[in-house]
């Protein structure tokens, strides 16, 4: 193969190409000095713009800017009850979007697939996941890598954006009774930090979040991993993948923001075998291929959500909180010296998930979190 | 008879793809996006027959990446108008939650610098590199802009470099006093 021009380089470094051309640059690149030495420059050239158009700190509000279009078109809301959401997408933008959207990305992904599907469900297609607990697998792996794979993800294993459906009308709430009595389990707050404050809480109904799932994803995934892609099902087909919960509350104060979720849950197409998927996205995540088996092989899948975090990017601490494992998260700060973003703090009490972030070190989140329950 | 999208669908399509489009803005315009966006997701509301919902993101990135840039361009001028005279007004517009003042202002300069670096490396190259740093794959780049896909590596890293060397030439500008 002769030298290539600039054009297929930089694609093939975005992994626009495929096949027998990747192929056939790649074992091009492994014999020839002066393209492998272009390919460098690229990539160099390709990081620094990266940094420099990097969205960290782009939240959109799509809620916000509904309201105001429909204002000006004076059109009501075509349902007040069903409507699409980006909820998730906003807290994860809040949360340190950079550092964790791969991450988070993987979380949707090992839920979805770690774990033994139930043989009494298998005869509805479906199986089901109860997020129970969280576990942290330490990886070592670099942003720009994280964000390529989130979007690879995103764009390849599931087809196309989640759609959210909240089945019933989006509240507001006064006092944390109310929010109880319209969520349908007790709404808590740190009594630390909202003391003196009132927090603005919004409340969903059931609420369900479907990701159209397609095949030929997750044998790229298997091929991102170096695994046999007939490890999927040939009898698996395109699907749907539903995250739902019965009912969620969020409240905020000044910076602090505190999700709280009851009986979160995940159901997929039956088939998938999750400690082959699991396994799969541990090695994509650069997992070395033993430890990532080893790590599978062993793991609850049926009730434990796994948490990918990437060492250099962020650290992990797991604590007690009012006698419930917690992990807590939190970002380093970049290497520019930029603003670190908060710490998380997560943690699943009763059949209730919590979520609790804010400017404060891990302790004094704890100190809070451990609050709510009258300690 | 109506001659705007059904609500149904313009809602559909707007939670959709609002995100992706305001992400896309803030690169060009900073806080200015919300507002373009409105305009375009408007535009979109009284635009006959925008049918497939599979151009759509097509219409969508192109219409808000041509008034992106087109007021990316009319800050530019008039933030050259100000130096002119001798006001350097920052513009200050980046919302950094609780970063302190210097950071601030420091991050409001990067990106000011940033989008004085896609102002001068013409509209192609810009509305390329916002998309495409936004995530878009190659094929939907190159339906937005209306380009060969093909081409899309060669357009991408020609338009890198252009931006690499505008952003040099911007920041050294602007440390040694105007930037023109």
């Amino acid at each position: 193969m002769t030298c290539v021009r600039d054009g297929k380089l930089r694609a093939l470094l975005d992994r626009e190409l495929e096949g027998k051309e990747r192929d056939r640059l790649q074992a091009h690149l492994g014999v020839c000095a002066r393209c492998s030495g272009r390919l460098a420059r690229l990539e160099q050239q390709a990081q620094a713009v990266r940094r420099r158009l990097a969205d960290d700190g782009i939240v959109a509000d799509p809620l916000a800017a509904w309201r105001q279009v429909v204002a000006t078109l004076d059109t009501p809301l075509s349902s007040p009850h069903t409507r699409r959401e980006w909820d998730m997408r906003l807290v994860m933008q809040k949360q340190w979007r950079s550092v964790l959207a791969g991450a988070l990305a993987v979380v949707v992904l090992a839920g979805v697939f770690s774990f033994a599907p139930s043989r009494a469900l298998a005869r509805q297609l479906l199986s089901i996941f109860r997020v129970r607990k969280f576990a942290v697998v330490p990886v070592q792996v670099d942003q720009s890598r994280i964000e390529d794979m989130a979007k690879s993800l995103q764009g390849q294993v599931f087809l196309g954006e989640p759609t959210m459906t909240v089945n019933e009308p989006l509240q507001t709430a006064t006092s944390l009774e109310e929010a109880s009595k319209l969520a349908g389990f007790s709404v808590r707050a740190p009594t630390a930090i909202f003391a003196g404050q009132q927090p603005t809480i919004t409340v969903k109904g059931r609420t369900e979040l479907t990701f159209p799932l397609k095949r030929e994803g997750l044998v790229m995934l298997l091929g991102m991993a170096d695994m046999n892609p007939d490890l999927v099902p040939a009898s698996l087909g395109d699907g749907l993948v539903t995250v739902s919960a019965l009912a969620a509350a969020e409240l905020h104060v000044g910076k602090y923001e505190l999700v709280q979720v009851l009986d979160p849950s995940v159901q997929y197409p039956e088939g998938l075998d999750p400690k082959v998927m699991g396994e799969a996205v541990l090695r994509v995540l650069g997992v070395a291929a033993s430890d990532a088996h080893r790590i599978s092989q062993k793991w609850d899948w049926t009730s434990t959500v796994l948490l990918p975090v990437p060492t250099n990017l962020a650290e992990f601490q797991e604590v007690i909180v009012a006698g419930a494992d917690g992990i807590v998260l939190r970002p380093r700060r970049d290497a520019s010296g930029g603003q670190a973003d908060y710490p998380a703090l997560m943690w699943q009490k009763g059949n209730v998930v919590y979520l609790f972030s804010g400017p404060n070190t891990s302790e004094g989140l704890v100190k809070m979190a451990t609050s709510m329950f009258g300690q | 008879m109506s001659d705007v999208l059904p609500i149904e669908r313009f809602e559909a399509l707007f939670h959709q793809h609002y995100a992706t489009v305001y992400r896309v803005l803030y690169r060009m315009v900073g806080a200015e996006a919300d507002d373009v966006a409105q305009q375009v997701f408007l535009r979109l509301h009284h635009q006959l027959g925008v049918a497939p919902d599979t151009e759509v993101a097509a219409w969508l990135y192109r219409v808000a990446t041509n008034l992106g840039y087109n007021t990316l361009r009319a800050n530019h001028r008039r933030q050259l108008r100000t130096e002119l005279v001798g006001r350097l007004d920052l513009g200050v517009d980046w919302d950094d939650g609780d970063a302190g003042p210097e950071a601030q202002v420091e991050r409001d300069q990067e990106h000011q610098l940033v989008r004085a670096a896609l102002a001068r490396i013409g509209g192609r190259d810009a509305r390329l590199l916002v998309l495409r740093y936004e995530g878009l794959s190659y094929r939907a780049v190159a339906e937005a802009l209306g380009l060969a896909e093909g081409s899309i590596g060669t357009l991408l890293a020609r338009a890198e470099r252009a931006f690499e060397r505008a952003y040099a030439q911007v920041s050294e500008r602007r440390h040694t006093g105007g930037e023109r």
